[in-house]
């Protein structure tokens, strides 16, 4: 078979799919949500992408690691917002600009990892669960049940202090917590696909598991996936942001909005008589927080508003 | 000559969809006159159903109606239902012009019981009525010395449901556990009134119906129930969409009669929706045939029969399987009605289309008395 | 088939469910040594002696097989004895009795706020669909679900200290909740405070509550308005919709009526699984607010890696979870006569 031929077979393989997305960004499109929300995440994306230009490294304070925030000196008590730090300083003189700029990388960072293991650990071993059944099925979901029974913080938080404290480990632990929602869904998704008669159709013809399981189950069961995975992203950080607010996240110093909020922890609250007093270190890198995440659930939320019918009508 | 009930003129549908905008009607043309069983047929998808459901202006979203008129001859007043405000439609909704629908288990709401639903209609509509004859009842029994107290309460409570059913005061008073029984009375008169109507629509047992819930119905039970709403208040314009299509051969028979009869027994005129040639050969008076969201040929059933002048008319009636018949069909396929054929939209299957049956719609032709075709071979230009 | 009997076969089929959550713990304890076991059976401070751990081992069997083991530890469960929690202090039973009324507190007025407003926002939102309204309604309750709760909870209490402040009580009424002339009789500040005849105390703790009610509604009623609003749009496309119109019901009955009985199913198990969640522990908003109940109360023991305390705690999530299952299996069974067959 040619080159040539390969190629417009492929075109037409693919054609029921292409269609199909541009059936999805044409509805995209017309809703408000998600253009605010792919908004906010380009724009997080640039901001990311030029962390060098708007908050150039190189304080002798950092030792050579660009995520570590500068700080001069160190007194405890935070600085308000000045010409030298726009957004103000933590305790003991971070500066918080800097700390949020860089610290959309690790959001960046910290969610698609999680989600994508997560998401890839979950989907193989659904799949497998589903797919095969039997003894495997009942072992996975046992498997699943235990980790069901811990509600997800606070396993992660026991998982966390086990490993000991860094980031890392809390990318182990919330991955190790969060991969079982994704293999359940996909199990359950398989098992339904699994039914069709396309499925029957292709194992009749003699197709080997592989490719009915990569060419007919996967693509027709995977949706909800996708559209967990995009709302996932939010709640993973959301999530790690929490554990860093609780000491259980990154290092000290290290470029991570949670871990901004958590250097000030004595002086959230303020002063007795003034709660604001200290209002610009946590207020800030928690806009962020609130606005990434935001941008993410509101793409998640409209994607899955398009494909649900889209999932209806099959 | 007996007087028109209903004239569609002109009627527009059109469906905005994300495929495009569905042209489901285009120019409808249709007059029922009073007391006659109207047949409107044609094969799924023309727009007998969207006809029906334009009549009580239920187009439901994304459906919207786009033009025409409706005229219904409301006791001594000719009105056009397209004008009319959603107040005044809910008035006249279940009331004056009812409709009975195709699946009964889709009809009926899954978490109510029938009692609940069937007293809907009652309590909407002879609201007034029913609550005089519980007052009367009250009288009756301060009058004969039984519970004084109690029911001077009730019958004060009941005066105020007949000035204003929907004051605070009394919704507040029916969420009290104990004094909302009041509303007892009230839903004995209604029952009294549902059984009534479940035993014409020839029911059995309707004391033990009444508590079940729509799933525990059998389908002609269902359909039955789905009857009784529609007549509970003897309508003057019954529109039947499809009733005996999801329901077995023998419970066909028996709603069919069932319809006939009350048809009689009540003077109601209705628009009889189906696809099936049989059954209008049987039951009515007059037929319109549709295609594609258009009329094509509207007579009297036997002149029809007998008769049929529009191509389309004479395929339906030719591929109407017999034993010992050979099977005929139509070429082609209904068209996409996102994009309908230019001109006459039967032409590309018209096994006698003309060069003008591509450009210009036919209009309707009045060939013989009561006989009308709307089709070039008749003049249609 | 009646509502009752439906109930009643529900009951039933609770023992099996909960002897299921005894054996997902157990063998979560199997993942131990048996000396880390033995830690499961002390009563007290003192009795955490080596020589205490033989006597243990030997008592409860812990080194034969697993259905003994399993038989000696069901007892101790079902007599009260969870463990020590060395984190706490106290036996571990003891620490979820008395930490569970916070909890149960904030569960009490935020679901009921969380359920009733969702329900209404989405109902709006489906029946509005596409239009401004529709959109202002879920961005405002997807914004609810992103903030990142500590940040909200911080930036209330900065605002609101005054008249809403932190913790259960004033300093005030705690002394006079915890001296002897006040009998707690549930644990629930507000409640104890009008059996007491002090309503002040039940003002002072209302007012502290105000605060994390707040924010865990906010935040959580995004679930009930996307759910309420998809489950509203699928009732809404129905046949008896078109049916009730056909009948003369106006709009608000139709809906109110009609969709909204439909609708609500799945928002059901959705406050369900809520409720459940909640009662479990939000530790954030616990932290944030020094509102100490069961999620702080996990949280300090899973971070001091106090296994007993923590493997409690789990069994105590288990059987919440399985009676919250069964109550909106109940009231499911109540809304939609179609399960009371199955």
């Amino acid at each position: 078979m040619s080159t040539k031929h390969r190629l417009s077979e492929f075109k037409a393989g693919m054609e029921p799919t292409v269609k199909e997305l541009k059936f999805i960004i044409i509805r995209m499109r017309k809703s408000p949500l998600s253009i605010v929300g792919i908004a906010i995440i380009l724009f997080y994306v640039a901001i990311a992408l030029l962390c060098p230009i708007l908050a150039p490294p190189g304080y002798p304070s950092q030792g050579g690691d660009p995520y570590k925030m500068p700080h001069e000196g160190w007194t405890v008590t935070p600085s308000p917002p000045s010409e030298k730090h726009p957004f103000g300083t933590t305790a003991y003189q971070y500066d918080i600009y800097y700390g949020c700029i860089w610290g959309t990388r690790i959001a960046f960072y910290v969610g698609t990892l999680v989600v994508g293991i997560s998401l890839a650990v979950g989907l193989f071993i659904g799949i497998f669960s589903g797919y095969y059944g039997g003894v495997i099925d009942e072992i996975v979901m046992r498997f699943t049940d235990i980790i069901y029974a811990f509600p997800g913080l606070i396993f992660a938080m026991a998982l966390v202090v086990a490993f000991g404290r860094s980031l890392t480990s809390v990318l182990i632990a919330l991955s190790l917590v969060g991969w079982p929602t994704y293999a359940r869904v996909m199990r359950s998704e398989v098992l339904r696909v699994k039914q069709e008669d396309y499925v029957e159709a292709a194992k009749a013809v003699g197709c080997s598991d592989l490719r009915v399981i990569v060419k007919h189950v996967i693509p027709n069961s995977i949706y909800p996936l996708l559209i967990m995975a995009s709302l996932d992203i939010g709640g993973i950080v959301l999530t790690a942001a929490a554990l860093s607010f609780l000491g259980l996240g990154s290092s000290m110093g290290f470029a991570d909005w949670g871990q901004i909020i958590n250097h000030s922890r004595d002086w959230l609250t303020g002063v007795p008589g003034n709660g604001l007093a200290y209002w610009y270190t946590f207020v800030t890198p928690g806009a962020f927080i609130f606005t990434f995440v935001l941008g993410w659930n509101l793409l998640g939320d409209a994607l899955r508003d398009v494909l649900d019918p889209m999932i209806r009508r099959r | 000559m007996k007087e028109n009930l209903l004239d569609i003129e002109d009627l527009k549908v059109r469906f905005y969809t994300y495929e495009g905008v569905v042209k489901a009607l285009e120019g409808v043309n249709l007059n029922l006159r009073k007391g006659e069983m109207l047949g409107v047929a044609g094969e799924t998808g023309c727009g007998k159903s969207v006809t029906g459901l334009s009549v009580l202006v239920l187009v439901p979203p994304p459906g919207k109606i786009e033009g025409g008129r409706i005229t219904f001859k409301n006791a001594n007043k000719t009105i056009d239902l397209l004008k009319q405000n959603e107040s005044f439609l809910c008035d006249i909704r279940g009331k004056e012009i009812s409709m009975i629908f195709q699946e009964p288990g889709a009809a009926l709401n899954p978490v109510y019981t029938v009692e609940t639903q069937l007293s809907e209609v009652f309590l909407h509509h002879r609201r007034k009525e029913l609550i005089q004859r519980v007052l009367d009842g009250l009288e009756k029994d301060i009058k004969n010395g039984k519970g004084g107290l109690i029911c001077g309460i009730e019958k004060g409570l009941y005066r105020r449901m007949l000035e204003n059913p929907d004051s605070l005061y009394l919704r507040f008073v029916s969420k009290i556990p104990v004094v909302r029984r009041y509303r007892l009375r009230l839903k004995k008169e209604i029952r009294k009134e549902i059984i009534k109507v479940l035993r014409e629509i020839e029911m059995a047992d309707p004391e033990r119906v009444l508590n079940m819930y729509p799933h525990e119905l059998s389908g002609g039970m269902a359909q039955r129930v789905v009857i009784a709403m529609a007549l509970a208040c003897n309508p003057t314009l019954l529109i039947a969409d499809e009733p005996t299509t999801s329901v077995d051969v023998t419970i066909q028979a028996q709603i069919l009669d069932l319809i006939r009869r009350l048809k009689e027994k009540f003077g109601s005129s209705v628009i009889y929706i189906t696809h099936d040639m049989g059954v209008i050969a049987e039951t009515c008076d007059r037929v319109a045939i549709m295609y594609a969201g258009s009329i094509c040929e509207v007579a009297g059933v036997m002149e029809i029969f007998k008769n049929p002048l529009h191509p389309y008319t004479k395929g339906l009636l030719e591929s109407i399987p017999a034993p010992g018949k050979e099977f005929k069909s139509i070429k082609g396929t209904v068209p996409n009605l996102i994009n309908p054929p230019k001109g006459c939209r039967f032409h590309p299957r018209c096994p006698k289309a003309m060069e003008i049956c591509a450009r210009v719609p036919p209009k309707m032709v009045e060939v013989k008395k009561e006989h009308f075709v709307v089709c070039h071979l008749y003049g249609g230009a | 088939m009646g509502l009752r009997a439906y109930i009643v076969r529900r009951l039933l089929l609770l023992i099996p469910t909960l002897i299921g959550v005894t054996l997902l713990i157990f063998a979560v304890t199997q993942l131990f040594s048996p000396t880390q076991r033995a830690s499961l059976y002390i009563r007290s401070e003192k009795e955490a002696t080596p020589e205490n751990f033989n006597r243990i081992m030997a008592k409860y069997h812990l080194n034969e097989s697993v259905f003994v083991q399993y038989y000696y530890w069901i007892i101790e469960v079902l007599h009260g004895n969870l463990g020590y929690s060395m984190s706490k202090h106290m036996p571990v039973l003891n620490a979820i009795i008395g930490a569970f009324p916070a909890s149960a507190e904030l569960v009490i007025f935020s679901i009921p706020l969380t359920v009733i407003l969702g329900i209404y926002l989405g109902t709006i939102s489906a029946v509005h669909r596409d239009k401004p309204l529709d959109h202002a309604t879920r961005f405002l309750s997807i914004a609810g679900w992103s903030l990142p709760t500590f940040w909200f909870g911080l930036i209330l209490l900065a605002l609101f200290y005054d008249w809403f402040p932190s913790g259960r009580l004033g300093a005030v009424a705690r002394n006079v909740v915890f001296s002897t002339e006040f009998t707690r009789y549930t644990g629930l500040n507000i409640l104890d405070g009008l059996l007491n005849g002090q309503p002040w105390i039940s003002l002072d703790a209302f007012r502290h509550v105000v605060l994390p009610v707040i924010t865990l509604t906010v935040v959580q009623i995004a679930l009930i308005v996307r759910v309420m609003r998809s489950s509203m749009l699928e009732a809404l496309g129905k046949g008896y919709i078109t049916a009730a119109r056909a009948k003369g019901l106006n709009q608000k009955e139709v809906i109110n009526k009609h969709a909204r009985r439909n609708a609500l199913i799945p928002v059901i198990t959705l406050a369900g699984v809520l409720t459940a969640g909640l009662l479990t522990g939000v530790v954030i908003t616990e932290t944030v607010f020094n509102y100490y109940g069961l999620g702080y109360f996990a949280a300090h023991a899973a971070m001091q890696l106090d296994a007993p305390a923590v493997l409690g705690f789990a069994l105590f999530t288990g059987i919440i979870y399985v009676f919250a299952n069964l109550m909106v299996d109940i009231l499911y069974a109540y809304v939609d006569p179609r399960i009371r067959l199955g």
